[in-house]
């Protein structure tokens, strides 16, 4: 029902260049947004039972094809449509694995999403009996009580990052001439305020990644050991809410350019494992002291990662 | 006379997906070597399988028992010798990001 092809075009002469499969991560991140996206429209009820995933269909008419999706709970559903461009990091990472092992000539492709042709020939040994998806209930929760002056009128969800907590990030990454990196440990709520996003997480503690580095400007490592220590400090209200690491090069860039982007490596990992509609990536500039600055925030709106802007407050 | 050791039959535990935290139940041969387990159930559970050079995801498992410990297994050890009825595993990864253009 999910199986999913990516096809990539030479953008000059339309002819199909290679068909790739999509990982199963692709389709969750998608169920997993229309859910959100029911809950913070108040379609779906926010009490943490357990989902279904309704519908899950490649619609190609005329134009470009697009996916619906749809989730429901209970006796409600609710149904999303995603233009092939919800896709867009999917396929830098393909194509940036393709062209790391030579498989494509660089250039300059188009992609869609397509029907999966080929069926996997590769048996699992193991048994799963996959439990239904039970994303949880949001707690509700109000961006002013949080620090917040006035809430603005973004349409991605609310990032509220404590000064202290962007202080510690900015301070780890100047004190290493080499990339680090942290994980960032979340509350989420529902905004109690009308803002048009209602999503909100906070920042409760950035936890510096032990081994944290690759010991290189350009790398960071995060060892299994590491997220098993992140894991270990969750809670229900705290919850591992994405990564922060430092881009140290930016000096080396051409003058004026912006090192705070997310490469197709931190892209890989994005949509590989922090692919839920609260997680966020940050990406730390070491020049910089100020952590209005010297930080950059990316989150998933309309399961698309995006580059939003913080609320850094004082409390 | 060296007796044949069982390597049929399963061991049923939880697998635990780290970011989502969604469990699902598995029954898991127990002459898999814990590696063998480790890359069925990152694949199983949709975990990414291959990093940007195309090569195999590397993952280790690490058990949680119901007595409360926590390990991290031996790749090299058996499913039959190293999990028990009702542990919960979850595979995690060693992941590099970064940008090798700078």
């Amino acid at each position: 029902m999910f199986d999913l092809d990516l096809l990539l075009r030479d953008a000059t002469t339309g002819h199909e260049v290679r068909r790739e499969s999509l990982p199963a991560h692709v389709a969750e991140r998608l169920i997993a947004d229309t859910h959100a996206s029911g809950v913070l429209a108040g379609v779906l009820p926010n009490d943490g039972a357990p989902i279904r995933v309704d519908g899950f269909s490649l619609e190609t008419g005329d134009g470009p094809a697009r996916l619906r999706v749809e989730v429901g709970m209970g006796e409600t559903s609710f149904q999303k449509l995603y233009s092939h461009a919800v896709l867009r990091d999917d396929a830098e990472v393909i194509i940036a694995r393709l062209l790391q092992t030579k498989a494509i000539e660089k250039g300059t492709y188009t992609f869609t999403p397509a029907s999966r042709t080929a069926t996997s020939t590769v048996g699992g040994r193991i048994r799963l009996r996959p439990a239904p998806r039970r994303p949880g209930r949001l707690p509700g929760g109000s961006l002013v009580e949080r620090g917040v002056r006035e809430p603005r009128a973004c349409r991605h969800p609310a990032i509220v990052l404590p000064r202290r907590q962007a202080q510690a990030l900015v301070s780890q990454a100047r004190a290493s001439e080499v990339e680090v990196g942290a994980s960032l440990m979340v509350e989420t709520f529902l905004v109690e305020e009308p803002v048009p996003c209602r999503l909100g997480l906070r920042v409760l503690e950035v936890v510096e990644l032990a081994h944290g580095t690759a010991g290189t400007e350009t790398h960071l490592r995060i060892t299994p050991e590491a997220l098993a220590a992140v894991g270990a400090r969750e809670t229900e209200a705290r919850r591992a809410g994405g990564l922060a690491h430092s881009h140290p090069f930016g000096r080396k860039l051409e003058p004026g350019a912006d090192p705070r982007f997310l490469s197709s490596e931190d892209k890989a990992v994005a949509t590989g494992w922090y692919w839920q509609p609260h997680h966020i990536q940050m990406i730390v500039d070491p020049r910089f002291t100020d952590p209005e600055d010297a930080i950059a925030a990316y989150a998933w709106v309309d399961a698309a990662l995006v580059r939003v802007c913080l609320y850094l407050t004082e409390g | 006379m060296e007796a044949a050791e069982d390597v049929n039959g399963y061991v049923t535990a939880s697998v635990r997906h780290f970011m989502t935290k969604t469990t699902s139940e598995a029954d898991l041969p127990l002459g898999l070597s814990i590696e063998e387990a480790t890359g069925e159930i990152a694949r199983a559970i949709g975990l990414p399988e291959v990093d940007l050079e195309n090569r195999a995801q590397r993952y280790e498992l690490f058990v949680h028992r119901r007595n409360g410990g926590a390990e991290h297994l031996n790749p090299s050890a058996r499913v039959g010798d190293a999990i028990a009825p009702g542990d919960l595993v979850e595979p995690l990864p060693e992941v590099t990001p970064g940008h090798p253009g700078a």
